[in-house]
């Protein structure tokens, strides 16, 4: 009796590992699939929904350049008039906690946003500052739990779980086997309830120096629990653009 | 006349800067304790207008504000804040020449660290509004942090409100004078100097600086000729004025995160250079200048709670220290003072955000002073503010906020963003 639960024990510690393994092997695909895009720049819209259905509508100008270890990320709002002039700058580090910064022209002040505690609301959407830092891969782990359809698209369900502090306690994403990108992700709050749920939807091709690449141009985010809803949407996508790197100094926010 | 002059210039503005951002806002503010002999209520519409680009190579920002008060005709005003141009130069370095706001405190309601421009002193006590201060910045990003060197060739006065607006409580100087050691002077045309690094370190983050300039954030405001009568006591022989003076701080502002929290420090030592012994008569006796040393100490906490809320609890403290307890309490409004503050964004399609601040003297006996405000979208470009400010002015002198007592004040504020 006593060597068939060691057996037990050993065979699924066994499958665990082995899942965590074939977890890692899928985001290293994902990884893999995503580097070398150089750099890119887009127009990006929020809409923000409320549990009423009442609609803000933001618009934002978005650039970004990949840098060995680093993406760096400089957001301005656009529209509309009352957040005009707000700037976000992401540097998502690879080896490391991400470092960001807001500017807030009423204030006319640089804040830097505490890597510890970005679990709170990107501009009042249902997306966090975590959700708009560094997704690399070091930074998780990654356990494969099986494959599954979702709309017709084949996917890997990876778990994936954040190494160092994070405001979820784990998100369950679905992975394209074609996009090698999700396609849905499920974030889990430290309670472990179903906080939100992301659709990625709208992808695609974008090519530079004859490397494909999939990119989804829109989420629809929809928080669980309070009802609200975020989407965000791309236009004018340009990958392959190689930006001044004065652009992502934090002196160039105010 | 002038709020329409402003109306159109803004419109116009709003046109011509297709790019930029700006906002019209209609204010209104009333006193709950009606005095006789002071303005009880205020109405002033004032505008911001900001636009940045790329031009000949560089960049360019121009920022202007005014305000125009139709009970207060005084307090009107139009001022240039940025108006500067950028060269970008060889290994990361960049040449600002131009008007310019500095923004050094990190911190939420104290500032020691913001000493460089001259304030528009109708604005809040605890943070006055900056007026733009030209200067020439050489900024180079160095492996051992960001340096920069600031030069200015003259300097700007601060904006100081009519004698009938319950700040100035009666007292409006009539000029202002540049005390240095070679005596007193006119002259708004001298260099000022300075260097700062700013440098980040894992989860810490600073910013040093020296600076020599003339100080238009602490002036004296009173005589400095004036004639001993014995029995009657000091009687000032020439006219009311605000004292500048010469002075070398030297400064530190800093933020680490240690998990979720946010702890904070500035420092803020000051050595003035004047001629010893010098005095002046002001409304609350006779000041010296002396030489000090301004520490605040910060602790910032966010939280998310379960419906989506953001909330951010704020803990701080300031004290003057160099100087014993008497003169720190002339010096400074805030010489041994702890802030509590909360501000909770409820993130919902009106952007609704709460704001409470308290401040509380720990040495002067029952002073403090409130600040309540709410702020509401009410669409794409519409937004209001209501807010209350309370002060109270516990001992029997003419320190502290007691050019604010009875000065409590209800307010609303629409603004117009385009």
């Amino acid at each position: 009796m006593k060597k068939i639960l060691i057996s037990l024990i050993l065979l699924s510690s066994t499958a665990a590992f082995g899942s965590l393994e074939k977890g890692l092997v899928i985001a290293k695909k994902m990884e893999a699939a995503n580097n070398g895009y150089v750099g890119e720049t887009s127009t990006m819209r929020l809409v923000l929904i409320d549990s009423s259905g009442k609609q803000i509508e933001r618009e934002m100008e978005g650039n970004t350049s990949e840098l060995k270890n680093v993406d760096k990320t400089i957001m301005k709002f656009q529209k509309p008039a009352d957040v005009k002039g707000t700037k976000l700058l992401t540097w998502a580090h690879k080896n490391k906690d991400d470092d960001q910064w807001l500017y807030l022209p009423s204030l006319r002040r640089v804040k830097r946003i505490n890597s510890r505690s970005r679990g709170s609301s990107f501009m009042g959407s249902e997306f966090s500052y975590e959700d708009l830092g560094s997704q690399s891969i070091d930074k998780y782990t990654f356990n494969l739990k099986g494959t599954k359809k979702v709309d017709s698209m084949d996917t890997w369900v990876l778990e994936r779980v954040s190494k160092n502090k994070s405001s979820y306690s784990k998100v369950i994403m679905y992975v394209s086997k074609k996009y090698l990108a999700a396609v849905k992700s499920e974030y889990y709050n430290k309670r472990k309830e179903l906080l939100k749920v992301a659709i990625f939807s709208e992808f695609k091709k974008y090519t530079v120096k004859k490397k494909s690449f999939y990119r989804s141009n829109k989420i629809f985010m929809t928080n669980i629990q309070n009802k609200k809803k975020s989407i965000f949407t791309w236009e004018n996508r340009k990958i392959g653009m190689k930006l001044s790197s004065r652009k992502f100094n934090k002196n160039s926010l105010k | 006349m002038k709020i329409l002059s402003i109306l159109i210039c803004s419109l116009l503005i709003s046109n011509v800067f297709a790019d930029g951002r700006g906002e019209i806002s209609f204010s209104y503010h009333r006193y709950t304790k009606k005095q006789t002999n002071q303005i009880n209520d205020l109405m002033f519409s004032s505008f911001e207008v900001e636009d940045s680009g790329e031009l000949w190579g560089g960049e360019f920002k121009l920022g202007i504000v005014g305000k125009a008060n139709s009970k207060d005709r005084e307090n009107s005003y139009l001022n240039v804040n940025d108006l500067y141009y950028s060269f970008t130069g060889p290994f990361l370095s960049r040449i600002d020449v131009g008007y310019k706001i500095y923004n050094w405190s990190k911190m939420e309601a104290f500032h020691p660290t913001d000493v460089i421009n001259a304030r528009l002193l109708d604005s809040d006590i605890e943070n006055f509004d900056k007026k733009g201060e030209f200067s020439i910045v050489f900024d180079n990003e160095m492996e051992f942090g960001n340096l920069k060197i600031y030069a200015f060739p003259f300097y700007e006065e601060s904006f100081f409100p009519s004698a009938d607006s319950r700040i100035s409580d009666g007292v409006k100087p009539s000029r202002v004078k540049r005390v240095t050691k070679d005596g007193i002077s006119d002259s708004q045309t001298t260099w000022q100097y300075g260097i700062s690094l700013e440098k980040q370190i894992g989860e810490l983050d600073f910013l040093l600086f020296g600076l020599k300039h003339i100080d238009r954030n602490r002036p004296i405001v009173g005589y400095n000729s004036f004639t001993s009568v014995p029995l009657v006591g000091n009687i000032p022989t020439g006219e009311l004025a605000a004292f500048y003076f010469d002075v070398l701080d030297l400064g530190l502002a800093s933020t680490y995160f240690l998990e979720d929290h946010a702890f904070k420090m500035e420092v803020l030592n000051s050595s003035f250079d004047i001629e010893e012994g010098q005095v002046f008569l002001t409304g609350s006796g006779l000041r010296k200048v002396v030489d000090y040393t301004t520490v605040s100490i910060g602790h910032e906490y966010p939280y998310t709670w379960n419906n989506g809320w953001d909330s951010t609890f704020f803990t701080e403290y300031q004290t003057v220290l160099g100087v014993d307890s008497e003169t720190a309490q002339e010096l400074s409004l805030f010489q041994n003072d702890l802030f509590v503050g909360h501000r909770i964004a409820l993130n919902d399609a009106f952007s609704k955000e709460f704001v409470i601040g308290f401040f509380y003297d720990l040495q002067r006996k029952n002073e403090w002073l409130i600040n309540i405000g709410y702020d509401q979208r009410l669409n794409d470009f519409w937004k209001f503010h209501v807010g209350y400010r309370g002060f109270n002015h516990g001992e029997d002198d003419k320190l502290g906020v007691y050019l604010l007592e009875g000065d409590d004040e209800v307010s609303f504020k629409l603004s117009r963003f385009f």
